[in-house]
C-alpha cells in the first residue's frame, strides 16, 4: 500500500470515489469538541480492540458496530467538527499514528481514504449531515483477517 | 531477548541491501522480458522515498526502445505486501503502484526513453513465499497495436450538442442519463435535478426542450445522483445516494407522476451507488413487474448488488459480488436481453474486468480482459440485442479501449484502441452502448496531450478535453471515432481524479463519469457535464463548470439498423441575423443535417420577400453552411429557407427565418444605454412574463443627474407586478468588490429600489434613486450615485449575474429565470461617467424631399411651400424659425415653429403666387435661418427642390 497517491498519468493511479457534489472541499473549520444534539448519537458501542490505537478527534462518539456480509468489521458514528477540518485531522494524524494511506477522495460532502498499517487494513468514510451542522458522520470498515 | 536478537540478525537481510536477484536486467526488440526475484526484507510500513532509498529493494532496468510503438509493462508479484515504484534516467518518479497484501503491482510505462530505469520494491509488510522468495517481478515489452488492429472505419458520423437551458442542470457531474422507446423522451440526471428533454426532429439538428420533473424527496440531498431509464417500460428510477440508502423514486411518464421507493436494500452500501435493470434470466420471469431492477453498491470494502422485483419499488437483501478480486470501485451496472447482470470493475487483480450473475443476483463471478491494466476510471458495458458484451475502458496506459465478448465475459476478443485516430494519450469517463447485434458506441473524453498529470490538480496542465464517440458496425473489427465536440472543449487542464486530500484546485468539477444511451430510432446519445462554457468555448480559459450538457447523433447509420435511412437530407435547422455592414446583408447558418446516408453535395438557398415568390438566391457547397446575403435593399424584409442537396436529390426545406435589422449601435449616454446580458423570452421556468428576463443594460443619460449611473432590467411585462419578489443585478465593481441594485416586491406588493454590497440580494439594501421605476412593459430602471456601487469613471462593471427571486417565505426561494443560464457571471461595462456625455442638443434638418407644393383650392395661381422641419438631435427645440426662398427671394415671412422635440418634426408653409412664374425655379427651406438655435450639427439646415411652374400650377 503506498502512501499519498501520486497522480502520475503513468502509474496506477488512486482514483477517486464518486459522489455528488463535487468540486474542492474547503479545510476551514473546527475539529474535535461536542457534538450537536441534532447528531443524535447513541451510547458508545463495544469496538474491535484494533481500533484501539486509531487517532479519533476528541468527542467523537462511536455508536454502532457490525459485520458487513463478507464478515469485515464496520463501525459507525459521530465525530464533532465540519467536514473539511476532520477530513484534514485524519489525513494528518493516520500517518503520524503509522497508518499508510491508500485510495482515498475528498468531494463537498463526503471524504474517504483506505488505511493500512500495524497489521490492519481498512477504509474511513466520513460526510457531514444536511440539516446538522458542526458533526460528520465517521464510518470504519477493517477488512476481514485485520481485527 | 539475546538469542532472538541474533537470530533475527542472522535469517533477515539488512535492510537496503540490492536483494533483487539478479539486480540487473535489459530489455529490447530482442530480449522482450527479464525476471527477478526478491528475498524477505525488514517490514518499513512505508513506500520508496528516492530512487536511492536505502530501504528499497531495487532493481536496474536498462530500456533499449524497439523500432515500434510500445509499453513496458512492469509487474511484481508479492508475498505479503511489497509496493512498487519506478524511477527514470533522471531521477524523476515514472510510476508506482500500492495495492494490499498479496495483490499484484503493476507500473505500465508507454513509449518510454532508452535508459537505465531503477525498480524499487517497497518492503511494506513483507512475508516468504514457498520458494524462499518475498517477491517475483517481471518488466516486458508490449508492442502497440503491431499490426493487431485494422484500420478505423470511415462512417461519415456527427453529434449535435444540448446545454441545458436557464440555469438547468447547473450542477450535473457525473450525469445519468437514459432514452425511453415509449415516449421517446430522453431524463438526464443532473445532480439533484431529474431533467426531461424532448426533441423535435421535424429538422435537422433537432431543437431540444428541457424542463426540471424532479421528485421532492429525490431532490433534497445527496452523496452519489444517479439515474436510470428501463427504456422498454420507460420507467425511470431518480436516486440519491443517502447513508446506506437512497431517496428514490420511479416514474413511467417522464416525471409526470412519480412512486417513492424504499431507495435500496436495508443492507445496502454506503457509497457508489449505480442501478441498472432488464428481463430476468431464466427460469424467473417478472410478476410484479416485467425486469429485475438491480441496485449496487459499496459498504466500506465489500461491493454489494441487490434485486428489486417490484420496479425499483422495495429491494431484496444485498449481496456481495466480489471478495478480494476486484479493487473498491466499480462502473455502472447493466442487464443483458437474456438476464445476464455486469457490473464492470477497473482494478480486478491488475487487470479490467466484470462481476457477472448469470443467476438474476445470486451469484456472481469475476472475469477479467487479459493484457488490459488497471485504469483510472470505471469501465462501461454496452450490451447488444444478441447478448455481445461491448467492454469500453480507460486501459492503464490511458488509451481507451473496447474488448468485446460473446460468452459472458468468459473471453474477449477484438481489443481496440479506438482513440488512435486522434492520437488520444489519456481519457476519461468511458461510457459504452450497444443496439443490434454487431453495432455498439464507446463515448469517452480524451486528450492527445502526452505530459504527466491528467488525472492531477493542475489547472494550468496543458491538455484539451473533447468528447469522442467511437461507433462499430461489424461487432468491434473496425471502430469510427469523431469527435463530438470539435469547437468546443469539455474542459482545459486537468480532470482530478481525487484522493483524501481532494482537488483544492477546483479541477474536479466533472466528477467520476458520464453516461450514454440509445434512444428509440437507434441514435447515440451521451450525456456529460460541461466544464468549458461561454467565455471558455469562445477561447478563454476553463470555466470548472458541470452544466448538463447532451451529445446527440445527427449522421451516421444508427445502433438499430432499422432506422437507417438512405434518401435526401433531412431538413436543415436554420438561422439568421441582419448585419449592418457597410454593405448591410443577411447572414444565414445553420448546421449539417443528417445526409441520409449519402454525402451533401450543395445547399440551395432560397429568398422571397412579402410582393415576391421564393426563388434561389445562391448554392453553396456541401461543406458550407452559411450564406451572407448582401443584394439586400434598406429596409426591405427578406424571408429565406434551406435545403441540402445529395445524390438522391434535394432535402425537405428548413424552417423560414426573417432576419430584423439589428438596432443601432449602444450609446451610454442615452437610454437603454449599453446591454449587458441577453436572455431569451418565453424561458422563465413559471411561465409568468413578470420573471420572464429579456435583457439587461447600463445607462449613463445626463438626464439622471451628474455622478449617477443607471441600471435596466427588460421583463416580458410588467402589467401585474407579483409580490415578495426581486429583480437583482449582481455585478463586481470597479472597485473588486460584489454589488446589486435590484427592485423588490414585498409580501404586500409594495414596490422598492435599493442597492447594496455583496450577493445576498434578499437582506436589507439601500434605497435607490427616487427617479427609479418601472413601466408595464416590463422596463425596469434603477438609478443609483456611481460611488455607492463601485463606478468609477474609466473603470469596469463586470461579473454580471441576474437571479430574478421569488420568496418561498421559508428562507429558501425559486430562480425562475436567470442571466446568463449557466449562472456562470460575465459581461462587462466600461463607466462613461455621465459628465462626459454630450450636452444634449437639438439638430434641425431639412432635405428636399421635405418641400412640397400644392395648389390653393379656389385661389387662382396661389401654390402653397410646405416643409417639415426634423429634428435629430437629442434635445427639443423651441421657437424653429423656417424661411422660405424661390430662386433666392423669400416668400412670405418667417415661420415659426413653436417646439419640435428630439426625434420629431414640425412643419411650416408659405403661399406663393406663381402668377407669371412659368418656368423652372429653385424652392429652399432652411431651419433657424439666424442660427439663433445651438445644434449638434449646423450644416444640414437647409433643403432645395426644384420645380418647374406651367400655367400657375406647379408640375
Amino acid at each position: 500500500v503506498r502512501a499519498a497517491p501520486v497522480p502520475l498519468f503513468l502509474a496506477v493511479l488512486a482514483l477517486a470515489g464518486c459522489g455528488g457534489g463535487g468540486k474542492a472541499l474547503a479545510s476551514k473549520g473546527t475539529v474535535g469538541g461536542t457534538l450537536p444534539a441534532c447528531a443524535q448519537a447513541g451510547a458508545p458501542a463495544e469496538t474491535p480492540t484494533a481500533l484501539a490505537d486509531l487517532p479519533l478527534p476528541q468527542g467523537s462518539v462511536l455508536d454502532k458496530s457490525r459485520k458487513d456480509p463478507l464478515g469485515n468489521s464496520v463501525v459507525e458514528g459521530f465525530v464533532p467538527g465540519d467536514l473539511g477540518a476532520v477530513r484534514d485531522y485524519f489525513h494528518e494524524q493516520l500517518p503520524v499514528r503509522g497508518y499508510d494511506l491508500g485510495e482515498g477522495d475528498a468531494e463537498d460532502h463526503e471524504a474517504e481514504t483506505e488505511f493500512e498499517g500495524k497489521g490492519l487494513a481498512g477504509k474511513l468514510k466520513l460526510h457531514d449531515i444536511a440539516g446538522c451542522d458542526g458533526v460528520v458522520t465517521l464510518a470504519i470498515a477493517i477488512k476481514k483477517g485485520n481485527q | 531477548l539475546l538469542l532472538l536478537v541474533v537470530v533475527t540478525a542472522f535469517v533477515l537481510p539488512l535492510a537496503g541491501s540490492q536483494a533483487a536477484n539478479p539486480g540487473n536486467g535489459t530489455v529490447s526488440a530482442s530480449n522482450t522480458s527479464v525476471t527477478w526475484t526478491g528475498a524477505f526484507s525488514i517490514a518499513t510500513a512505508s513506500g520508496c522515498k528516492s530512487a536511492s532509498d536505502a530501504s528499497c529493494d531495487n532493481f536496474k532496468l536498462t530500456i533499449q526502445p524497439p523500432p515500434y510503438a510500445f509499453q513496458v509493462q512492469i509487474t511484481l508479484q508479492p508475498v505479503g505486501d511489497w509496493d512498487l515504484s519506478v524511477w527514470g534516467p533522471n531521477g524523476g518518479l515514472a510510476g508506482s503502484s500500492g495495492n494490499g497484501p498479496n495483490q499484484l503491482e503493476v507500473v505500465t510505462l508507454t513509449n518510454p526513453a532508452a535508459g537505465t530505469y531503477t525498480v524499487a520494491a517497497a518492503p511494506f509488510a513483507p512475508a516468504i513465499g514457498p520458494d524462499g522468495n518475498s517477491y517475483n517481478a517481471a518488466a516486458t515489452i508490449i508492442p502497440i497495436n503491431a499490426g493487431t488492429q485494422p484500420p478505423p472505419g470511415t462512417e461519415s458520423i456527427s453529434y449535435s450538442n444540448y446545454a441545458a437551458p436557464n440555469g438547468l442542470g447547473a450542477d450535473a457531474g457525473e450525469p445519468s442519463i437514459g432514452a425511453s422507446w415509449k415516449s421517446g423522451n430522453v431524463m438526464f440526471q443532473a445532480g439533484l435535478q431529474a431533467l426531461r428533454v424532448g426533441f423535435d426532429d421535424s429538422l435537422s439538428p433537432a431543437n431540444s426542450t428541457w424542463a426540471d420533473k424532479s421528485f421532492l424527496t429525490a431532490s433534497v440531498a445527496s452523496l452519489d445522483p444517479i439515474g436510470f431509464m428501463d427504456q422498454t417500460t420507460g420507467r425511470w428510477f431518480s436516486s440519491q445516494l443517502s447513508g446506506t440508502t437512497s431517496l428514490a423514486a420511479t416514474t413511467d411518464d417522464d416525471g409526470g407522476n412519480w412512486l417513492p421507493s424504499e431507495g435500496g436494500p436495508l443492507n445496502g452500501g454506503v457509497d457508489h451507488q449505480t442501478i441498472g435493470g432488464g428481463p430476468y434470466h431464466a427460469p424467473l420471469t417478472g410478476t410484479v413487474y416485467p425486469h429485475a431492477f438491480y441496485y449496487c453498491s459499496q459498504d466500506l470494502v465489500a461491493a454489494l448488488c441487490a434485486r428489486s422485483d417490484t420496479g425499483g419499488t422495495t429491494f431484496t437483501p444485498a449481496v456481495p459480488i466480489y471478495t478480494d478480486q476486484c479493487g473498491g470501485l466499480h462502473g455502472h451496472v447493466k442487464v443483458a436481453p437474456d438476464g445476464t447482470v455486469y457490473v464492470p470493475n477497473r482494478a480486478c487483480g491488475g487487470k479490467e474486468g466484470v462481476a457477472v450473475s448469470e443467476d438474476n443476483g445470486v451469484t456472481w463471478t469475476v472475469r477479467t480482459v487479459p493484457g488490459s491494466t488497471n485504469g483510472a476510471w470505471d469501465p462501461s458495458v454496452g450490451i447488444a440485442s444478441d447478448g455481445t458484451v461491448y467492454f469500453g475502458y480507460d486501459d492503464g496506459d490511458g488509451h481507451p479501449k473496447v474488448a468485446v465478448s460473446h460468452d459472458h465475459g468468459r473471453s474477449w476478443t477484438n481489443v481496440r484502441d479506438v482513440g488512435v485516430p486522434y492520437k488520444i494519450a489519456a481519457s476519461a469517463f468511458p461510457a459504452t452502448v450497444a443496439g443490434d447485434p454487431n453495432r455498439a458506441a464507446f463515448a469517452f473524453l480524451g486528450t492527445p496531450e502526452t505530459s504527466v498529470g491528467a488525472m492531477g490538480d493542475d489547472p494550468k496542465w496543458p491538455g484539451v478535453w473533447h468528447l469522442y464517440v467511437a461507433t462499430t458496425y461489424d461487432g468491434g473489427n473496425t471502430w469510427t471515432t469523431v469527435d463530438a465536440t470539435p469547437a468546443d472543449a469539455v474542459q482545459k487542464g486537468t480532470i482530478c481524479g481525487g484522493g483524501f486530500g481532494g482537488c483544492n484546485n477546483g479541477t474536479r468539477n466533472l466528477l467520476d463519469f458520464m453516461d450514454a444511451t440509445v434512444d428509440k430510432e437507434g441514435r447515440v446519445l451521451v450525456g456529460y457535464a460541461d466544464g468549458c462554457v461561454d467565455a471558455c468555448s469562445a477561447g478563454g480559459p476553463n470555466s470548472f463548470t458541470a452544466l448538463a450538457t447532451i451529445a446527440r447523433q445527427v449522421n451516421g447509420k444508427r445502433l438499430l439498423a432499422k432506422f437507417d435511412v438512405t434518401g435526401p437530407p433531412a431538413a436543415p435547422n436554420l438561422s439568421g441575423k441582419s448585419l449592418v455592414g457597410p454593405p448591410a446583408s443577411n447572414f444565414l447558418e445553420w448546421a449539417a443535417p443528417d445526409d441520409h446516408g449519402s454525402a451533401i453535395t450543395s445547399y440551395k438557398v432560397y429568398r422571397k420577400t412579402a410582393s415576391t415568390g421564393y426563388a434561389v438566391v445562391a448554392t453553396v457547397p456541401g461543406g458550407t453552411t452559411n450564406y451572407n446575403d448582401s443584394q439586400v435593399a434598406a429596409g426591405q424584409t427578406y424571408t429565406y429557407k434551406v435545403s441540402a442537396v445529395n445524390g438522391s436529390g434535394e432535402g425537405a426545406a428548413s424552417n423560414e427565418v426573417s432576419p430584423v435589422p439589428p438596432p443601432p449601435p449602444a450609446d451610454p449616454c442615452q437610454e437603454p444605454g449599453v446591454r449587458i446580458l441577453s436572455d431569451a423570452t418565453g424561458d422563465a421556468l413559471d411561465n409568468n412574463p413578470a420573471h420572464d428576463l429579456q435583457w439587461v443594460s447600463v445607462a449613463e443619460p445626463r438626464s439622471i443627474g451628474a455622478g449617477k449611473i443607471e441600471f435596466l432590467l427588460k421583463m416580458a411585462s410588467l402589467s401585474s407586478v407579483p409580490a415578495d419578489t426581486t429583480w437583482p443585478i449582481i455585478f463586481k465593481g470597479a472597485d473588486g468588490a460584489d454589488h446589486f441594485v435590484r427592485m423588490r416586491t414585498d409580501v404586500t406588493g409594495a414596490v422598492s429600489f435599493g442597492y447594496g454590497a455583496g450577493t445576498s440580494v434578499s437582506g436589507s439594501a439601500t434605497a435607490a434613486d427616487p427617479s427609479s421605476s418601472y413601466k408595464a412593459d416590463g422596463t425596469i430602471r434603477i438609478v443609483v450615485a456611481r460611488d455607492a456601487v463601485g463606478a468609477t469613471p474609466g473603470g469596469n462593471l463586470s461579473d454580471f449575474l441576474v437571479r430574478i427571486r421569488v420568496e418561498s417565505g421559508t428562507g429558501s426561494a425559486l430562480t425562475p429565470d436567470n442571466a446568463p443560464d449557466s449562472l456562470a457571471r460575465t459581461g462587462s461595462y466600461t463607466v462613461k461617467g455621465n459628465e462626459s456625455c454630450p450636452v444634449p442638443q437639438p439638430d434641425l434638418a431639412v432635405t428636399g424631399a421635405d418641400i412640397g407644393v400644392s395648389g390653393l383650392k379656389g385661389q387662382g395661381n396661389d401654390q402653397v411651400i410646405v416643409a417639415v422641419v426634423h429634428n435629430l438631435g437629442t434635445a427639443a427645440a423651441a421657437n424653429v424659425q423656417l424661411r422660405i426662398t424661390v430662386d433666392g427671394v423669400q416668400i412670405g415671412g418667417l415661420v415659426t415653429i413653436g417646439s419640435i422635440r428630439a426625434g420629431g418634426s414640425g412643419r411650416g408653409s408659405v403661399v406663393w403666387d406663381t402668377h407669371g412664374q412659368n418656368g423652372s425655379h429653385a424652392i429652399v427651406a432652411t431651419a433657424d435661418p439666424n442660427n439663433a438655435i445651438a445644434e449638434s450639427n449646423e450644416g444640414n439646415n437647409a433643403g432645395t427642390r426644384n420645380v418647374t411652374v406651367q400655367g400657375g400650377k406647379v408640375g
